[in-house]
């Protein structure tokens, strides 16, 4: 009984996925929800390779010209050919449209906002030997908005990522990985590069 | 005798099922469903691998669909397997081009793989199941011959990089071919044919 119930439920939802999105009163309010994939282009060293990775985010809009964008993503990367790095993200940016209009088929953005970051140096051949931090950072680029139907579209920003946290260093001698953790806070920073779907649920307000 | 009345009445609801498709043509509010077998073939390593997928997808208008998929490692049709497990699980978007009953479409699914590789001989090391952020990118084609019923074929190709490997990344990229009988269902009623 329970089972059926949740199923009409379910068709109900959809259904209602159907219709064009209803518009209360401005575009403030809708909500959407989106799958992403990224390019991080870290410049730390010679040992840095580029990282890809995937993740998601919700919308929130709060004005005709600003929407809030709330995201985590994870990301993989290799350190030369003797360690890997794993970057999650969770975070928040603002994003700024720079077109009145709105729903041009592109619609470029500015976006500002913060992040944490949980940051993960692993060994190769020892699993045991890892190195990791938490850290906080501030992020800033732009985007433009490809609108493929009034409630789906295709995004595609690029910002720039300051990082403040401990820094480590990856280093192979004779074929034994270390890592080094620098004393104190230390500032880093890399670009990001992320193609997301986003899907129009709902006006909430 | 028997057995010739059941085939004709199961021929007469095979033909009434097909014109009732021809009618068919607004497929917004259309959730689909399916299961099949996939073959795929690596890019960077000879393994004709075969995976268990299914997917479940929703049409919230006649040209997009928003679409999960799900693909499980079965074997390797080669003696020596590069993969000794994997999992593959997609979320996106695809684009439609519909037309009459037939429909081609292209789409892009961010992911992750939950994968193991198998032991190697070039490096004899055995790795340990990892989470892997993936990428696939899709292109298929439908064809609604019935209410409930489509046949498919697609092409997807993950992008995949197995990391922590000996000698740095495993490239384990993968173009899959799919193909096979598909289920629908129109959570909206039907605007009529012109």
């Amino acid at each position: 009984m329970r089972t059926i119930s949740n199923l009409l439920a379910l068709l109900v939802f959809v259904s209602a996925q159907a219709q064009p999105l209803k518009q209360k009163n401005t575009p403030a309010g809708i909500f959407s929800l989106g799958a992403r994939t990224c390019i991080g282009l870290v410049n730390d060293g010679q040992w840095q390779r580029t990282a890809f990775g995937t993740g998601g985010q919700f919308r929130i809009q709060f004005s005709d010209r600003v929407n809030t964008e709330w995201f985590a993503d994870h990301l993989k990367a290799d350190l030369s050919d003797y360690a890997w790095r794993a970057d999650t993200h969770i975070g928040w940016s603002v994003m700024y449209y720079l077109t009145k209009k709105p729903q041009p088929l592109v619609r470029p953005y500015v976006l500002a906002g913060h992040c944490f970051e949980y940051l993960k140096f692993t060994d190769n051949n020892d699993g045991s030997n890892f190195a990791e931090r938490w850290s906080a950072s501030v992020q800033g680029g732009a985007g433009a908005q490809l609108n493929i139907s009034p409630r789906l579209d295709l995004s595609l920003a690029a910002q720039y990522m300051l990082h403040l946290g401990t820094k480590i260093k990856p280093a192979n001698t004779e074929g034994v990985t270390t890592f080094s953790k620098s004393e104190g806070l230390g500032i880093h920073d890399h670009i990001l590069l992320h193609l997301s779907i986003n899907y129009k649920i709902a006006d909430l307000w | 005798m028997v057995r010739k009345t059941f085939f004709a009445i199961a021929l007469i609801i095979g033909l009434q099922s097909i014109l009732q498709a021809q009618d068919f043509y607004d497929r917004s509010g259309l959730l689909k469903a399916n299961l099949t077998f996939n073959q795929g073939f690596m890019l960077f390593h000879k393994a004709p691998n075969v995976y268990l997928g299914g997917n479940l997808e929703y049409f919230p208008d006649q040209n997009i669909s928003i679409r999960g998929d799900c693909f499980w490692y079965l074997d390797s049709r080669r003696e020596n397997p590069v993969l000794k497990q994997s999992t593959l699980v997609f979320f996106g978007a695809l684009f439609h081009l519909p037309k009459g009953k037939s429909d081609f479409y292209t789409g892009i699914q961010p992911g992750f793989a939950f994968t193991r590789p198998a032991l190697l001989s070039s490096t004899d090391q055995s790795y340990p199941l990892r989470m892997m952020p993936s990428l696939a990118l899709s292109l298929g084609y439908s064809f609604y011959f019935s209410r409930f019923c489509n046949f498919f074929v697609g092409v997807n190709y993950f992008v995949l990089r197995y990391r922590g490997a000996g000698n740095g990344s495993l490239k384990l990229d993968e173009l899959m071919i799919s193909g096979g009988l598909g289920f629908h269902l129109s959570t909206k009623k039907q605007k009529p044919a012109n």
